[in-house]
């Protein structure tokens, strides 16, 4: 698994605090990134345990002279441990950018580096794999690019046996991919998705959780859809990916959650999920969801939110496929506990990782929208009620919330039956109050619903909730809300037509 | 956020669908100005509802989160050798012996002791270099395959094959994994190495052989035996390892008890015989020869008897017609009690 760092050059005594500021900054700086369509970020797998050995862990510049003297020394020293020693001299200078950037403008220097890299001196060529890694990790795409030499001998060495030494090589190309579209159409000719669908079948956790990390940055290009996603599907790589992501005990949550990024930029892509679906993936996946929720309500691991994010994800892209639309076929997805396994991530994002509650949802809708069976297992089994007490949380989860409650009701009068009246009624008082346009646009459409098939609940005397409120007057519920839109400037027109046309519709009955 | 009781029991049971409820619809519903339409929904890779989870994602690839699971535990060792016969190379570490042994001594070819990356590199130069079948065949039909995993491409000289690598797949035109052929007579440097390292003899960096490299204080001869045509007796240069045999002035026959089969060499230069000529005698967990040793003859114009050397070490296996016991001062260095000393 990823060994735990703090960062390239790790800070000494670095407190709580700092660490907060710096992750609020990192943050930012990802969604800007995001925004601008510039999300790169690459893996540093820097031994702690062998840094520690070592002794000081501080990034040193070299100099011309110095990196030539390293690399003199490793090339030709008389004794092995000497050799090996100047490497990792040269292999810490490299964690500094400055040291990076001499090193590439260095005549011969990636010569003599991929020399070593390829040498029969297992040591060496370790530790120039190292320094190699360093490079391929910096910010500099002058840098990383300076590494390509390399490229067909990373590859070669993935079908080899160490596998600590296949993981660096995966992270190394996992870091050069992303880097450029001129690194990748170098890469792809030398038969980097081929390599890596060999590379699969390795048993070690270690090697494939590096894999994952490859082939997830390989997806994320932006001219995957056309120029790699094709020979990805075409080759074994999707049956492995669903193997690796059965749950069971051999499920390792660090490969899954690579794995589980892949088949998101697959799935994304469209370019044929028909050919993931046919090979089970919507079953795997849903699966894997239930076995994610077991750990939630087994333990607090964190991270769990790491794996749950691409599974949802790809659940919900893929129930919008057509080969799932058919009902009862073999593609369906229809085992309720789905429907109980999201709802236990639910009220774990609550409190874990709020911001994730609109994918959750967003799977929920996509499971209730056009399957009566799912839509009467939230009221079966008493869903509506959980689901409501999420409204306060954001804008965008009272919509979400709002068009699930839609998708139910829009089945019909049994469905209708079972939600209103109930603790529906107060809860959308307040989403109608709701400044956003879209919360209340969503109750108006749910009310709509509500009104329309159970008509005899909304003006009738017997409405147990209602009767408090309203009696005498069982209009001046409606016309209290209408009241209460009208009085809100940043109402759009829309909503007065709709509240007019409302009224007029259930008063004329 | 309260969730029923029972749910967390019906996570455990078994798989099942609710029986729906009846559906009625009433083409009211979706009138104007209601729209209401019950659709699944795909988002874009690119959508910003993605937005949260993609920088969560990238905060983990940047390790400002917390890992999924925690990492191995590297429990250092004492100081062990390397147990293949031949080699000595001294670890404290497991996963350095794992990169060492796969490097070294996992793809070895036995016929000629280099050592390849992989098991498919292994298998396309034991059939280009040691399978006169191989030989026969790519005089009429196109046999040498590419070397990058997925391209079914063949060809009908290596030399073609090396150009489709280099235009085809970009690889480097000096890529270590295809080297080609040596034929008679071709130059000292560099013919006779373990494939990936490309250097001139003689300057105290080995190369490898089959059996192992020395380490640390433990010097050992590097050499590679030739594998040449079935017939044919190669001319050829190697490698040294430090502190090794040094080519110049000297010169080696092969002798091989029994077999009748030698030939004498020039002064400067050797010769050996094919490596496919020792094996059948050899016990059959020999190691890899990694030298054997000729007859008299050429060798009083060597500078130093080998015998005598402190890297003499001899692994051919047990030649009962030529077994001699190694003479006072060579060192064996905990190899195989097979060594031999050849008499002069």
């Amino acid at each position: 698994m990823w060994r735990g760092r703090q960062g390239r050059l790790r800070p000494v005594g670095c407190v709580v605090e700092e660490l907060r500021c710096r992750r609020r900054e990192r943050e930012a700086a990802l969604r800007k990134a995001r925004r601008e369509q510039q999300l790169v970020s690459k893996r540093l797998l820097r031994d702690d345990l062998l840094e520690e050995a070592e002794g000081e862990c501080v990034a040193m510049i070299l100099g011309e002279a110095e990196i030539q003297q390293f690399l003199q020394l490793a090339q030709r020293g008389t004794d092995e441990k000497q050799r090996e020693r100047a490497l990792v001299s040269l292999r810490r200078g490299l964690q500094h950018p400055q040291t990076q950037q001499t090193f590439i403008w260095l005549e011969g220097s990636m010569r003599t580096l991929v020399g070593l890299l390829t040498s029969n001196r297992a040591l060496l060529q370790l530790e120039a794999a190292r320094c190699l890694h360093e490079l391929s990790h910096s910010e500099q795409s002058a840098v990383a690019e300076a590494c390509l030499p390399a490229t067909s001998y990373l590859l070669t060495y993935l079908s080899g046996h160490s596998s600590d030494f296949i993981e660096l090589c995966l992270y190394t190309l996992g870091n050069l991919i992303v880097e450029s579209e001129a690194v990748r159409r170098r890469l792809l000719p030398q038969g980097i998705v081929p390599a890596l669908a060999a590379c699969i079948q390795s048993p070690h956790l270690t090697v494939l959780e590096a894999l994952g990390y490859a082939l997830s940055q390989l997806l994320q290009a932006k001219e995957a859809p056309e120029m790699i996603i094709p020979s990805v599907l075409g080759s074994t790589l999707p049956q492995h990916i669903l193997q690796l992501l059965q749950p069971g005990p051999k499920l390792n949550p660090g490969v899954a959650v690579e794995f589980a990024w892949c088949l998101h930029y697959i799935i994304c892509s469209q370019v044929n999920n028909a050919l993931l679906i046919s090979q089970g993936g919507l079953s795997t996946l849903g699966l894997l969801l239930l076995d994610v929720a077991g750990a939630v309500q087994r333990t607090e691991d964190a991270g769990l939110e790491l794996l749950v994010c691409p599974v949802l994800r790809c659940l919900s892209n893929l129930l919008t496929e057509a080969a799932v639309e058919v009902v009862g076929g073999p593609n369906q997805l229809e085992d309720e506990r789905v429907v109980v396994a999201l709802y236990i991530l639910l009220q774990f994002f609550v409190q874990k990782q709020p911001s994730l509650l609109p994918e959750c949802l967003w799977l929920l809708n996509n499971l209730t929208a056009n399957s009566p069976s799912f839509c009467t297992s939230l009221l079966s089994m008493d869903l509506i009620k959980p689901l409501l007490q999420l409204l306060p949380v954001s804008n965008v989860v009272s919509v979400l919330v709002l068009t699930v409650l839609c998708n139910v009701a829009e089945k019909g009068p049994a469905y209708c039956q079972h939600l209103w009246p109930g603790p529906l009624l107060p809860c959308l008082m307040g989403t109608l109050a709701s400044s956003d346009t879209e919360v209340v646009g969503q109750s108006l459409e749910l009310l709509h619903l509500l009104f329309l098939y159970r008509p005899e609940v909304s003006f009738g005397p017997g409405t147990p909730i209602l009767r408090p409120v309203v009696s005498p007057w069982p209009l001046s519920l409606s016309i209290l809300s209408i009241a209460t839109f009208l009085g809100l400037a940043s109402l759009c027109g829309l909503q007065f037509r709709t509240c007019s046309l409302w009224l007029g519709r259930h008063s004329s009955k | 956020m309260q969730l029923p009781p029972a749910l967390h029991s019906r996570l455990l049971g078994a798989p099942g669908a609710a029986e729906p409820l009846p559906v009625e619809r009433d083409p009211a519903a979706g009138a104007p100005p209601f729209h209401f339409a019950a659709r699944r929904v795909r988002f874009p890779r690119d959508h910003e509802f993605f937005e949260d989870g993609d920088v969560q994602r990238h905060l983990y690839l940047q390790d400002v989160l917390t890992q999924v699971t925690g990492s191995p535990e590297r429990p250092r060792v004492p100081e062990f050798t390397c147990q293949v016969a031949g080699c000595c190379q001294v670890f404290d570490s497991l996963e350095n012996y794992e990169h060492h042994y796969h490097t070294l001594h996992r793809n070895v070819c036995s016929f000629c002791g280099r050592a390849f990356p992989s098991v498919h590199l292994l298998d396309v130069h034991i059939l280009e270099w040691h399978d006169s079948l191989f030989q026969i065949l790519s005089e009429r039909q196109d046999m040498y395959q590419c070397l990058v995993e997925g391209c079914a491409e063949r060809f009908r000289s290596g030399r073609d094959r090396k150009e489709h690598l280099v235009r085809r797949h970009l690889y480097p035109a000096d890529f270590r994994f295809d080297k080609p052929k040596r034929s008679r007579g071709c130059a000292r440097r560099g013919a006779r190495r373990a494939p990936e390292l490309d250097k001139p003899c003689g300057r105290g960096d080995a190369a490898g052989a089959g059996a192992g490299a020395a380490a640390g204080a433990a010097r050992r001869p590097s050499l590679c035996l030739a594998s040449g045509a079935a017939a044919d007796a190669e001319t050829l240069t190697w490698g040294c390892g430090s502190g090794g045999l040094q080519p110049a002035g000297e010169g080696f026959a092969a002798l091989l008890g029994g077999s009748g089969v030698s030939a004498v060499s020039a002064p400067g230069r050797f010769s050996v015989l094919p490596l496919q000529l020792f094996l059948p005698l050899l016990p059959s967990r020999a190691p890899a020869p990694a030298l054997v040793l000729t007859a008299p003859g050429s060798l009083s114009q060597a500078a130093r008897p080998p015998h005598t050397h402190p890297d003499f070490l001899c692994l051919v296996g047990d030649l009962t017609a030529k077994r001699f016991a190694p003479p006072a001062g060579a060192r064996t260095r905990g190899m195989d009690p097979c060594c031999f000393a050849a008499s002069f």
